[in-house]
């Protein structure tokens, strides 16, 4: 029997993010991203927050980057999804994907 | 209108940010929100990227503090619900007024302030406060010991000098036994002087042991 959880609709977005960005994923950068793509304006504190639980977990991992002017003389930490996170992703698509099969909005009782 | 490139963010807001923050998150949060600081004033948005980033720093910094700077929060609350329940008790015993007494102020802080700064020192003091609202655990064991004793002699000063003077008032009344009028307000006021002692040895001893965990963790 599946024991594991599936990931929460804020740590897909952020794992998403973090492909969608490759190389250049980093904490602004993903904020900014989820701005953009789904209007959402999360603190920064909330967004480390989330991406500390999932490095803890083994879904993503980290390492420190560049010291550029622009930030002050400090450096970037840049995410990446390990291959843990890959699968927990995958996961959570294709249990949300069998869910939506044969489901028409309309049969819901939205008119 | 400031050159962009010289634009720092608040520096206030960044203070309470890296006081708040984990150590290892303090860089990149603090660098992630300068780049995007300085993007929105190159937007000429200063107003806007001012409340941009103070929100973002409050915010995030409410959020991380209660669990890197739990013990200083729970001090901090701690102190705000005796004041609160004091004043409370004097409420609804009288008015608060009654408890308000100048001299008995002046009788007992400045002297107890005043011998803290002669009996350890001012470098002392400010590193007892320091250590006392920083949470940091990591120092000196002979910086702990030196910070117990600012509040200790802070707190015992306090007290002792709250007896003293209380007894120097009861002389007073014992010549005046007769005259009812007279002994009434000043057993009053001199009771008070040994409450703004206890009160100031309450808060010094709840700091001592403060700063006796610290140094145990």
């Amino acid at each position: 029997m599946e024991k594991e959880k599936f990931l929460g609709e804020f740590e897909q977005f952020l794992l998403l993010s973090i492909l969608k960005l490759g190389d250049n994923a980093y904490g602004s950068a993903i904020r900014q991203l989820l701005a953009v793509t789904i209007n959402r304006d999360v603190t920064i504190g909330a967004l480390y927050t989330t991406l500390e639980r999932l490095e803890k977990k083994g879904l993503l991992d980290s390492k420190m980057g560049e010291v550029t002017p622009e930030r002050g003389g400090r450096a970037k930490k840049y995410f990446r999804i390990t291959a843990k996170g890959q699968h927990a992703l995958r996961r959570s698509k294709q249990a949300l994907t069998s869910m939506w099969e044969n489901v028409a909005l309309s049969q819901l009782g939205c008119k | 209108m400031k050159n962009p490139n010289y634009s720092q963010p608040p520096k206030i807001a960044s203070q309470f940010l890296s006081w708040a923050l984990p150590e290892a998150l303090i860089e990149p949060v603090l660098g992630d929100l300068s780049e995007e600081y300085l993007q929105r004033i190159s937007n000429n948005q200063l107003i806007g990227a001012n409340y941009w980033y103070w929100r973002q720093a409050v915010k995030s910094g409410i959020q991380f503090m209660f669990k890197t700077q739990r013990g200083f929060v729970m001090f901090i609350f701690s102190v705000f619900l005796f004041l609160g329940f004091t004043l409370m008790a004097m409420v609804l015993a009288s008015s608060p007024s009654l408890y308000m007494d100048m001299q008995s102020i002046l009788i007992v802080f400045p002297p107890a302030i005043a011998f803290t700064y002669a009996s350890t020192s001012t470098k002392d003091v400010k590193r007892a406060f320091a250590i006392l609202f920083s949470n940091d655990s990591s120092q000196d064991g002979r910086l702990y010991i030196s910070s117990k004793r600012v509040f200790s002699v802070l707190g015992n000063s306090g007290i002792i000098l709250g007896i003293f003077m209380t007894l120097i008032g009861w002389v007073a009344m014992g010549e005046h036994l007769d005259d009812m009028t007279y002994f009434g307000s000043a057993f009053a006021v001199s009771i008070l002087t040994l409450i703004y002692g206890i009160a100031l040895k309450m808060l010094c001893y709840v700091a001592e042991q403060k700063i006796q965990t610290l140094s145990e963790s």
